[in-house]
């Protein structure tokens, strides 16, 4: 992409996938975004912000408020700045090493925001690196908040026919199906890596135990953060 | 139709026959590039490409591989999806009605732990409504020979095969692996057990490693490369083995345009298998068959078929 000319044509397969949507009767948006991860949340916020629904839509307040926080390693890595003041978010900052913000990360700001305004009516919607995305969707479920994560993960066909950005989802599987899973170190199979071969079924006793992968292209990126199998 | 669709009526003809099996044009969607075709609807008009073959089967569900399931590579890219797919079941129910209502053949690529599992396949699918033939994916762990593939033996494989053969009448086409010593051996031993044809080059074992962590980069530690990378390899293992036997070499690895699927014709292959280019562009299979028949015309070739196998080297008779 660094090599396009000005007016050159380039193909574009899109939109794609599940984005953000509007939790339901809940009036104020709190956006996490970590390093990269601010980039989705910046159009995300505007859409907030001019009330559009994607779902929902009787359910949005009027009076919404949308709170941006963003965490980086540095100043440098505390991007989005300029475009969301432009659309009139003043975004609350934090860098791991102080330079700018508070000293610490956007989960603090998450937490102390929650703890000093109280967490009624709060949606969390979060995007970033996987260790911030998991520690979010604790505090979501600490105070029990609508909570969606947008995952990151390797895509190669991008409309779910690859199967390669698999998300780890909970399931509530019925005993008896398979539930094979451990790699071994069998050789290349099919268009890939066969992870072992098939067991006989293997009863699925415990229900925390049982996960599917769900496409992140299709069936995500943005997933609700209880559905996730953290680990 | 669209670009790629039909043929013109006075242009040349792209029509090739894999023994029983007519393709209206030489280009097929590999399998787990795409999906069970469905997924491609509105990107890729139906029946444009000679033929589909759909994600690797099994008789049961499996979960697949924990992820990361991909990595980026020169030129290429490694997967370890670990064959991921619907189980018979709801590939029945849910996934074939679409796919015969599609106007391109449907071949299904199967896969099993035993002889026994490839051929229980292979029997009901038999059966099926819509089902072109089958691709017979042995680059599996065989379970009775501790975890060796299949594809790794002329035995195995023509074990395989052979059972396979006496289960189904239907067309059925043999998955090479190129992970083996002398994969001339494997295409005879499948031409012996009774394919119809036999489709190379599958992934290359690779690996990965994220330096910074020093841990491999896939959740499986090993995965296929794929992509422009393994075409060198492709095109001499077809050029090899379509000297070898007598049924029709389906020819895949790399293909991303219609030169490299002319240097996989030319080398002595039928047809062309088009995978990880369809990650770059989904209408990839489009764009080649098209630029074949641009070729064809360019050079006053009337029939691909005349291509087929071309391949020129000094000091021998054309």
């Amino acid at each position: 992409m660094t090599q396009l000319r000005e007016g050159q044509r380039v193909d574009i397969l899109g939109p794609l996938g599940q984005g953000f949507w509007v939790a339901g009767g809940r009036n104020r948006a709190i956006l996490v975004g970590g390093g990269i991860g601010i980039a989705p949340l910046i159009p995300w916020a505007e859409q907030l912000q001019r009330g559009k629904r994607k779902r929902s839509p009787k359910s949005l307040e009027q009076s919404l408020e949308v709170l941006v926080l963003i965490g980086g390693k540095n100043r440098d890595q505390i991007l989005g700045m300029k475009e969301l003041k432009k659309i009139g978010c003043e975004p609350q900052l934090a860098t791991e090493d102080g330079s700018l913000g508070v000293t610490g990360l956007a989960t603090d700001l998450l937490e102390r925001e929650l703890m000093t305004q109280g967490s009624k009516s709060a949606s969390l919607y979060a995007c970033g690196p996987m260790p911030m995305l998991t520690r979010v969707a604790q505090i979501a479920e600490q105070f029990d908040l609508p909570c969606q994560v947008l995952m990151e993960a390797r895509m190669a066909c991008g409309v779910g026919a690859c199967l390669g950005c698999a998300v780890k989802v909970k399931e509530y599987a019925s005993p008896g199906i398979p539930q094979s899973e451990e790699p071994t170190a069998a050789g290349e199979c099919g268009e890939g890596e066969m992870g072992s071969a098939r067991e006989s079924g293997i009863p699925v006793i415990a229900e925390v135990s049982a996960f599917r992968y769900a496409r992140a292209c299709k069936e995500g990126p943005v997933f609700e953060a209880r559905e996730i199998l953290w680990e | 139709m669209g670009r790629g669709g039909g043929q013109k009526k006075d242009g040349p003809s792209l029509e090739v026959n894999l023994g029983s099996l007519a393709l209206k044009n030489p280009v097929m969607a590999a399998s787990g590039t795409f999906g069970y075709g469905e997924e491609y609807v509105g990107i890729i008009p139906r029946g444009s490409l000679g033929a589909i073959i759909t994600k690797g089967l099994s008789l049961e569900p499996r979960r697949g591989n924990p992820p990361p399931r991909l990595a980026e590579t020169p030129s290429g890219m490694l997967n370890a999806i670990g064959l991921e797919n619907v189980g018979l079941k709801i590939f029945l129910e849910e996934k074939m009605p679409f796919l015969r209502r599609g106007r391109s053949p449907v071949l299904v690529n199967i896969f099993g732990a035993t002889a026994e599992e490839y051929a229980e396949l292979a029997r009901k699918l038999s059966e099926v409504e819509g089902v072109a033939g089958l691709e017979i994916n042995v680059s599996c762990p065989n379970l009775k020979a501790g975890g060796a593939i299949f594809a790794s033996e002329a035995r195995s494989v023509h074990q395989v095969v052979s059972k396979v053969r006496r289960a189904t009448s239907s067309f059925m086409m043999v998955k090479l692996s190129p992970n083996v010593a002398d994969i001339v051996k494997i295409a005879r031993a499948s031409e012996e057990a009774g394919a119809d044809a036999v489709s190379l080059i599958n992934t290359l074992t690779g690996l990965a490693i994220d330096v910074r962590t020093r841990t491999p980069v896939l959740g499986n530690i090993t995965g296929g490369l794929s992509g422009p990378a393994i075409k060198p390899i492709g095109l001499r293992m077809v050029w090899q083995v379509a000297q070898a036997v007598r049924i029709p070499v389906v020819g895949m690895g790399g293909i991303v345009s219609a030169e490299d699927a002319l240097e996989y014709l030319i080398a002595g292959a039928t047809a062309v298998q088009v995978g990880s280019a369809h990650f770059i562009d989904a209408r990839a299979g489009l764009k080649i068959v098209d630029g074949i028949r641009n070729y064809l015309g360019l050079n006053d070739i009337p029939t691909l078929t005349s291509l087929i196998g071309s391949l020129k080297v000094k000091g021998e008779s054309p």
